[in-house]
C-alpha cells in the first residue's frame, strides 16, 4: 500500500511539471510586458522610464531565448514570486489569498447544500425504484446537468431578488450574499450527487449482507438505514471529492455574476484588463487545487480499498 | 442462405433496428426531435425570423410581444425573436467544428497510447494535465491571447477539450485490443494500420458518438458562458451567450431576453444530454444513465 501512495503522490510531479509550462507559454504569448510590470510596482507609477524597463528586462532576463526564460519563471514561481497586479501594483499572491476565502466558502456551502439535499434524495430514489420521487428525481438531475450556471443565476435572481425582493442582486459583505450563489452551483452538483446516490444504493442493495440480513428478518427500514446507507455512502462521497475541483471552474461563472470578490471573478477581471501576471497566478492556483483534491481523493480510496488494484486507482 | 443472419452485430445497432429502438426508447426520441429541429431552426433561421436580426428600430424599444413582434424588442428596438433563431448558428457552429476537432484529436492520441502502448505514459500523463484545468479557466487566456474572434474561440475550446476524449478512445481502444478477432486478424498477417481502421475505430463509433453527443451540450455551455462573460462571439453577432450578457443588465425591463436565450441553450444542452445518456445505456447496459 505505502508503494501504491508513494507512486500516486510522485505521479502529480510530471502534472505539476506540464501545468507551468502551460501556464508559462500562455503567458509569455499574451500581450503585456512583465518587466514594465514590475517596475509600475515596484516604483509605484503608472510610466516608468524605457531605460529602467529594459535593464529591468535584463534583469528579470526577458532578453533570453525561452527555454531559459522558463526556467528563470520556474525558480521565481517556487520561491512564491507571482508578480504584480498591472492594475493595482500588489503582488499577485497578495491578490489570490485574498481572493480565496471568498471562493473556498461558496464552494464548501455549495458542497453542503447538495450532500444535505442530493443524498437523502438519491436514497430516497433508490427505495421506491421507478416510484414517482425517483422520476423526478430523475427529471431534476437531468433538466439541473443542462443548465448552465449563469442562467440558473438569472432565473433565481429574477424570483428572489426582483420579484420577491427578499435576497440581494449581488455584491459581498454578508451570509446573505453567498445564498444564491452557493444555490446555483449546488443545483449542478445535487443533479449528480443523487443520481450516483440512487445507483451506489440499488448495487448496494442487491448484496449478499442485505440479503443475509433480509433472511435475519430484520425488517426494510433497519437494513436501509443500518447496512445499505452506510455502505452505499462511499463511493458518492470520493466522488463528491472529485467535484469539488469543478466546483473552482462553476465559480469563475458564479462569481461574475454576482460580484463575489473571489478567485473566479479575479480571473475574469485578469483576462478582460490583460492582467497577466494576475491570470497566471490565477490559472496555477486553480491547477494546483484541482491536483491536490485529486490526490487526496485517491489517498482516501487507496486508504478505505487496501484491497484496491493499483490499475484501479 | 438468408443474408441477414450473417450481419456482424457490434454492439451498435445496425440501421433496420433504429426505428423500432425509437420506437421503444422516447427518451432517445424526444431527444433526437428537440436537437434536430433546434437544427433546423437555426439552419433555416433567414426563412423563419420575421425581421432581420441585425435591424433597428429605436422608436420600439422594449416593446412588448406582439404579431409582429412574438417576443417583443431589445434596447434597440431589434425583434428578439429573429435574434433568437439566428443567435444559434454561430454557437452550433464553434461547438460542431470543436468537437470535430477534439474527435479527430482525440482518436490519434487514444488510438495510439491505447493500441502501441509505447507512449501511453507519457501521453496518459498529458491529458491528466489538461484536465486539471476547469476548461473555462483554460479558455479565458486563449481568448486573451488569440482574442475573441470564432477562430479563437474554436482554439480556447479545442485544446482543453480534446484531452476528455482521448481517454474515451483509449479505454475503448483497449478492451477492443484484447479481443479474439484482433489477435486472429493479427495472426493472419494484417497490417497495424488494417487493424487500427478496420477493426479498432469501427468497435470505437458507440463511445465516440456518446462522447461527442455529450460533449457538443458541454461545449455549447462553454461557449455561450464566454459570451456571457463578454468575451466570446461579440456584438451586436447575435449569439445566445451574448445576449444573456446584455439581457442581465436589463433584467427588471425586459427579462424576455435573457430567459428566452437561455432557454434555447437548456433546450439544446438538455437534448444532447438525454441523446447522449441513452446512447450510454443502450450501449452498456449495466451503467446508469448519469450525464457528468
Amino acid at each position: 500500500m505505502q508503494a501504491i501512495v508513494i507512486h500516486r503522490i510522485l505521479q502529480i510531479i510530471p502534472v505539476l511539471i506540464g501545468i507551468s509550462i502551460i501556464t508559462f507559454l500562455l503567458v509569455s504569448l499574451a500581450p503585456g510586458d512583465p518587466a514594465e510590470i514590475s517596475l509600475r510596482a515596484i516604483l509605484d507609477t503608472d510610466s516608468p522610464s524605457p531605460e529602467s524597463i529594459s535593464l529591468m528586462r535584463a534583469e528579470m532576463g526577458l532578453d533570453q531565448p525561452l527555454h531559459i526564460r522558463y526556467f528563470i519563471w520556474l525558480s521565481r514561481v517556487v520561491q512564491g514570486d507571482l508578480g504584480y497586479s498591472y492594475l493595482t501594483h500588489k503582488s499577485t499572491v497578495y491578490e489570490i489569498l485574498y481572493a480565496l476565502p471568498t471562493t473556498f466558502i461558496l464552494a464548501v456551502s455549495a458542497m453542503a447544500i447538495s450532500i444535505i439535499i442530493g443524498i437523502p434524495l438519491g436514497i430516497a430514489a433508490a427505495i421506491k425504484q421507478n416510484g414517482i420521487l425517483d422520476h423526478f428525481c430523475r427529471f431534476f438531475s437531468i433538466i439541473g446537468n443542462s443548465t448552465p450556471e449563469f442562467f440558473m443565476a438569472i432565473v433565481l435572481l429574477l424570483i428572489f431578488s426582483i420579484e420577491l425582493k427578499i435576497l440581494p442582486v449581488a455584491g459581498s459583505g454578508g451570509f446573505q450574499y453567498f445564498i444564491l450563489p452557493s444555490v446555483v452551483l449546488a443545483i449542478g452538483l445535487i443533479a449528480i450527487t443523487s443520481r450516483i446516490m440512487r445507483t451506489s444504493m440499488l448495487d448496494v442493495l442487491e448484496e449478499n449482507y442485505i440479503l443475509t440480513a433480509r433472511s435475519k428478518g430484520l425488517d426494510r427500514k433497519t437494513i436501509i438505514s443500518k447496512h445499505a446507507i452506510k455502505n452505499a455512502m462511499l463511493p458518492v462521497l470520493t466522488y463528491m471529492g472529485t467535484q469539488f475541483g469543478w466546483l473552482f471552474g462553476g465559480a469563475v461563472i458564479v462569481e461574475s455574476i454576482f460580484a463575489l470578490p473571489g478567485l473566479g471573478r479575479l480571473t475574469v477581471d485578469a483576462v478582460n484588463t490583460r492582467d497577466i501576471m494576475i491570470l497566471q497566478g490565477c490559472m496555477i492556483t486553480f491547477a494546483i487545487i484541482f491536483v491536490v483534491i485529486n490526490l487526496l481523493v485517491d489517498l482516501s480510496y487507496i486508504y478505505l480499498n487496501p484491497a484496491i488494484k493499483y490499475e484501479e486507482v | 442462405m438468408d443474408t441477414s443472419s450473417v450481419k456482424v452485430t457490434n454492439s451498435f445497432p445496425q440501421l433496420s433496428g433504429i426505428c423500432d429502438l425509437l420506437r421503444k426508447n422516447l427518451t432517445l426520441t424526444a431527444g433526437l426531435i428537440i436537437f434536430f429541429a433546434l437544427l433546423l431552426i437555426t439552419v433555416l433561421a433567414p426563412v423563419i425570423a420575421p425581421h432581420d436580426p441585425a435591424e433597428q428600430d429605436l422608436e420600439l424599444r422594449f416593446s412588448p410581444p406582439s404579431s409582429t413582434y412574438p417576443l417583443g424588442t431589445d434596447q434597440f428596438g431589434r425583434c428578439i425573436f429573429s435574434r433568437i433563431v439566428y443567435g444559434g448558428q454561430i454557437s452550433l457552429a464553434i461547438a460542431v467544428i470543436s468537437t470535430i476537432a477534439c474527435v479527430l484529436i482525440g482518436v490519434i492520441v487514444g488510438m495510439y497510447a491505447g493500441y502501441y502502448g509505447k507512449l501511453d505514459a507519457v501521453l496518459m500523463r498529458t491529458t491528466d494535465i489538461f484536465l486539471a484545468f476547469p476548461s473555462i479557466v483554460l479558455a479565458l487566456p486563449i481568448i486573451a491571447i488569440v482574442g475573441p474572434t470564432p477562430l479563437g474561440i474554436i482554439i480556447a475550446i479545442t485544446l482543453p477539450g480534446w484531452a476528455k476524449f482521448a481517454r474515451v478512445i483509449r479505454s475503448s481502444t483497449l478492451s477492443v485490443k484484447s479481443n479474439g478477432f484482433v489477435e486472429a486478424s493479427k495472426a493472419a498477417g494484417a497490417s497495424d494500420t488494417h487493424i487500427l481502421f478496420r477493426h479498432i475505430l469501427p468497435n470505437c463509433y458507440g463511445p465516440i458518438i456518446e462522447i461527442a453527443t455529450l460533449g457538443l451540450g458541454s461545449k455549447i455551455i462553454t461557449i455561450t458562458s464566454l459570451g456571457f462573460l463578454g468575451l466570446g462571439v461579440q456584438p451586436p453577432t447575435p449569439e445566445w451567450g451574448t445576449m444573456i450578457n446584455q439581457g442581465l443588465t436589463m433584467l427588471e425591463k425586459a427579462p424576455m431576453i435573457a430567459i428566452s436565450a437561455g432557454s434555447m441553450i437548456v433546450l439544446f444542452v438538455l437534448a444532447t444530454n438525454l441523446i447522449g445518456s441513452e446512447l450510454r445505456t443502450i450501449l452498456d447496459p449495466r451503467s446508469d444513465t448519469i450525464v457528468i
